[in-house]
């Protein structure tokens, strides 16, 4: 009986502990993101968010802007979530309405197995084709830029989209279809006048989903976008924020200024992806009200 | 008239579109299983890496047990703290204020890029604590990133879960932890097991939380936690990056591949089985 009682309170000091240490973590990594980087924004200021500033860490005088890689990061991952998200929508409106039910969902379940293939893999996959192929059939000197890594990044994504949007096309359908059957009405007039229209809300989340995702990815972007912190161009080389960290993060001083300043570079990075998730958790709380109330 | 033309054309445009990724997802798998089929052979699998440069020929054993025990590890530690974390939730956090700072805590750390992991793990773990790089530093980077991963999964599993045996077990007089213990947790089992295996699939392809803490082009087996070690992804990043050969990046990142998907056909199978047998 003791030790019945003595497993039971153990297990309960356990649960509490467990739950008290991730709130931890959480403080700790906030606390320790936000001391590292203050050194550099003590010591640089307001030159890190210049644009005219360069990431130059390594030069006679070195400058730390940080604006190149965040449109970097923006522009890569921007373009990767509207083609995703293009692309998801067609692939969800098809697998929903015109292929046959069973077909339909084993290939949504190996659309969601992608969504456990490491990022590494991708980027190598783009590095060894995708590059190639644009070195090959572009004419580019080098085949790694902007284009190459929102196109790796999109396959990414998409696992993401189609399965926020089978989902909301699913739980629309259930409501309305047997109604607009029952009406005479084609599945073309409820898709392009009902369907469309009412999957905004979910479609923003998927937005916002991607986003979030695709703003963090490290490896395959790092492998296929060239990484010069220069202005992004469709063409041209570029770097994100998770890749500049990952390549310099090995090879600087514990205590340099390189190093807060990539850390306050991950602050920003940081700031970013929880607005977007930030916006998306709302989004999706108001768009399961609107469902229920109506 | 119009009326047609609208049917033809979202058809034609769905089904491009659904074209384009369906097709563009089976070439990535048939082309590195293609490429990867002839790398890969008995002695590639089970040698160490050798050749000069290291990697360009031999094998890629020890990154084969390198990554099973990273996966091993942090899902045992990020698995762990996970499920716990869960349960605290569902059945403990009653406290509005604590709960939600728990809560609000899960999704931060899910939603953090594995890079910013990475960083935050190689400057406290090696710069700050002062350990080696070593497959303890890398673990432990790793299962921050399971513990969210599990934590949201089960908390799913245990709100899905029936009431029913809790309630009454409740009512019985029996404790809270005893029904918990005995009746909630082992009756989910299978599932949570589960989630916690598919966070480990997860961790174990990881690159950036594992760069800088512990990974190394070349480790000698048998792995320990004192000391640095290899993995897959990484010796993938390596044989690429460094240009050293893209023939045998292809065999690793086939071996890589393969492992995962096999590691989630397992889940879902067992899954499968399971519900099925239930229902």
């Amino acid at each position: 009986m003791i030790i019945r009682q003595l497993v039971q309170l153990i297990f309960k000091c356990l649960l509490v502990i467990a739950a008290i240490s991730t709130f931890l973590l959480m403080a700790v990594m906030l606390g320790h993101l936000l001391s590292e980087s203050r050194l550099s924004i003590s010591r640089v200021g307001l030159d890190l968010l210049n644009p005219q500033k360069d990431w130059r860490p390594l030069g006679s005088t070195p400058s730390y802007g940080v604006v190149n890689i965040l449109a970097g990061t923006l522009c890569v991952t921007g373009l990767s979530v509207v083609l995703s998200v293009i692309f998801g929508t067609g692939t969800a409106l098809f697998l929903a309405y015109y292929f046959p039910a069973a077909a339909a969902r084993v290939i949504l379940s190996v659309i969601e197995l992608i969504a456990g293939i490491p990022s590494v893999i991708f980027g190598f996959f783009g590095l060894s084709v995708v590059v190639k192929w644009f070195e090959s059939h572009l004419q580019m000197a080098s085949g790694e830029c902007v284009l190459a890594a929102s196109l790796i990044l999109t396959l990414m994504l998409l696992p993401f989209v189609v399965s926020t949007m089978t989902e909301s096309i699913r739980a629309f359908r259930e409501v309305y279809e047997p109604t607009s059957i029952a009406l005479g009405l084609s599945r073309e007039y409820f898709i392009v006048k009902l369907l469309l229209p009412r999957l905004r809300l979910p479609l923003l989340t998927a937005v916002m989903l991607a986003f979030g995702r695709g703003l963090g990815e490290t490896m395959a972007v790092m492998m296929v976008i060239g990484n010069s912190p220069a202005w992004p161009r469709l063409f041209g080389r570029a770097e994100t924020i998770a890749s500049l960290t990952a390549l310099e993060m090995g090879g600087v001083e514990y205590g340099s200024l390189h190093l807060s300043s990539l850390y306050f570079a991950n602050v920003m990075l940081l700031v970013l992806v929880l607005s977007v998730f930030g916006a998306g958790y709302f989004l999706k709380r108001r768009y399961s009200h609107e469902q229920l109330a109506r | 008239m119009s009326n047609s033309l609208v049917k033809w054309g979202i058809r034609l445009i769905s089904g491009l579109l659904a074209a384009t990724v369906l097709g563009s997802i089976s070439f990535v798998f048939m082309y590195l299983f293609n490429r990867g089929r002839t790398v890969i052979s008995w002695s590639f699998l089970t040698a160490d890496p050798a050749g000069m440069p290291i990697g360009t020929a031999g094998g890629i054993f020890p990154a084969i047990i390198g990554t099973f025990s990273l996966g091993l590890f942090s899902a045992l530690i990020g698995g762990t703290l996970g499920v716990l974390v869960a349960v605290w939730l569902v059945y403990y956090g009653k406290q509005p204020l604590l709960s939600k700072a728990v809560y609000l805590a899960v999704y931060f750390l899910s939603g953090l890029p594995s890079i910013i992991f990475g960083l935050v793990g190689y400057t406290v773990l090696i710069f700050r604590l002062g350990f080696n790089r070593s497959l303890f530093c890398s673990g432990l980077t790793v299962s921050l990133m399971i513990l969210p991963f599990v934590a949201i999964r089960v908390i799913k599993i245990l709100q899905e879960h029936e009431r029913d045996y809790y309630t009454q077990s409740l009512s019985l007089g029996i404790s809270k932890e005893y029904t918990l213990l005995h009746v909630v947790l082992p009756d989910s089992s299978v599932e949570i097991i589960g989630t916690v295996f598919i966070g480990m699939a997860y961790g174990m392809g990881a690159v950036a939380p594992i760069m800088y803490t512990g990974a190394v082009m070349l480790s000698p087996l048998p792995v320990a936690l004192d000391k640095p070690f290899m993995s897959l992804p990484y010796h993938l990043y390596l044989l690429v990056s460094n240009g050293l050969s893209y023939e045998y990046a292809y065999g690793t990142a086939c071996v890589l591949l393969l492992l995962l998907l096999v590691m989630q056909c397992v889940y879902r199978l067992v899954h499968w089985l399971f519900y099925h047998r239930r229902k």
